[in-house]
């Protein structure tokens, strides 16, 4: 057993012990790959990788981003960076706002600007996400204008205001959830937008 | 710089140095590194992804992303059980967005209009090629057993994916849950589940 492997197999205390019969000890651990790929491989070190969120996402996302703690792009060679796909939490929490928008947009702003797709089957992937981009930074940024005039807004108004943006970032989280259905973050998501709400008085009533 | 690259060929070229060179941005002892561990790794790539291409594909991202996160290495296990549970990530990351992505077509394409959208997700195993894949592994690691490989890559995705990384990687369950994101009694269903498939599989 080399030392790749941090488990045991056929492990006594772990594994089902009828597992045996199955000659898993027969599988080759090592490859003779048909292909060397060393020389993509230094491509990719001497390029340096380059940060795609530049390219997927707003001024808002990034800027909150960084008031997030979110990594920022241009990072030094050996400094650790979160994956490209995300696991974190707070990379989930980035992720809800962008998510998050046409309703926002509506109720807040008023506004018929950014209006949710009707249907998805007319819609690419990748208009779908422009879409959401779109609708997610007027989310983000009408969220960041609220924050900055908190101070000069009516309490009720600004009550309001938080109300209605845990809404639709309680919409956003169950949506997300069924967009990523094997993952558990979402759900935690979810559950802690909701509970926190619950936690509020509902300054709509039942008006919602 | 000749003085430079003969004094590097003299050095004592252990993996805790060549790791420590790379470290200090030596592309040429991360090389070595690359050369050691890139059999391992694309062995583990084309049989968690089935498809050899892809395999040499995800060597790169997964020899890249080591590259970058070189200096998030301490040294408290070999650079080896590092590198592999890198590209285990990596692979696992790979799996997963591409299921999402073919939950998101099979939505948008096969859907009617005003449907559920929660459809169960897309399982890629279904469109394995597996004459094909028997030919990559054979070609790539002539001493396994053809068979059983077959019968490993027949499997549905997630079952597939937990048996390789418990019963040919050696992880155990609970790190198994911790890397799929989900709970060790559903890993250890998975995998009996795989396990009774392979034993039908092997006895026909």
């Amino acid at each position: 057993m080399n030392d790749y492997r941090d488990g045991n197999n056929g492990n006594t205390t772990q594994g089902p012990p009828n597992d045996r019969d199955i000659p898993f000890d027969e599988l080759s651990q090592r490859a003779f790959p048909p292909r060397d790929v060393w020389s993509e491989v230094r491509a990719r070190i001497e390029a340096g990788e380059r940060d795609t969120r530049e390219f997927t996402e707003g001024p808002e996302q990034r800027s909150l981003g960084t008031r997030a703690g979110l990594p920022q792009g241009g990072s030094s060679r050996f400094e650790p960076r979160r994956s490209a796909f995300g696991n974190g939490l707070l990379r989930i929490a980035a992720t809800l706002l962008i998510f998050a928008g046409g309703a926002a947009v509506g109720w807040m702003a008023r506004s018929d600007t950014v209006g949710p797709p009707t249907s998805v089957n007319h819609l690419s992937g990748a208009s779908m996400a422009e879409h959401v981009q779109t609708a997610g930074s007027h989310y983000v940024a009408t969220l960041a204008l609220l924050a900055e005039q908190r101070e000069e807004l009516d309490p009720d108004e600004l009550e309001a205001g938080h109300e209605v943006a845990l809404a639709t970032l309680s919409g956003a989280t169950y949506e997300l959830t069924r967009l990523l259905p094997e993952e558990v973050e979402p759900d935690d998501l979810h559950q802690a937008v909701e509970a926190h709400r619950q936690e509020l008085e509902v300054w709509f009533g039942t008006e919602q | 710089m000749l003085a430079t690259a003969l004094d590097m060929r003299n050095r004592d070229d252990g993996p805790e140095d060549l790791v420590r060179r790379a470290q200090a941005g030596d592309v040429e002892a991360f090389e070595a590194l690359y050369r050691d561990h890139y059999p391992r790794v694309y062995a583990l790539g084309l049989r968690m992804l089935r498809d050899g291409r892809l395999a040499e594909e995800l060597s790169v991202e997964i020899f890249a992303k080591a590259w970058e996160s070189l200096g998030s290495f301490k040294g408290r296990s070999a650079f080896g059980t590092w590198l592999h549970r890198l590209g285990v990530n990596q692979i696992l990351n790979y799996l997963r967005t591409e299921r999402r992505r073919h939950a998101r077509i099979t939505i948008v394409a096969d859907l009617p209009e005003g449907s559920d959208l929660r459809e169960a997700p897309h399982e890629p195993s279904e469109r394995l090629d597996m004459d094909a894949y028997a030919r990559d592994v054979a070609r790539a690691m002539p001493d396994t057993r053809i068979d059983l490989e077959r019968a490993i890559a027949a499997l549905p995705d997630r079952a597939r994916e937990a048996l390789i990384l418990h019963h040919v990687e050696g992880y155990k369950y609970q790190e198994i849950a911790d890397l799929m994101g989900t709970k060790i009694g559903t890993v250890k269903a998975q995998i009996h589940r795989a396990c009774a498939m392979i034993r039908e599989a092997l006895a026909e």
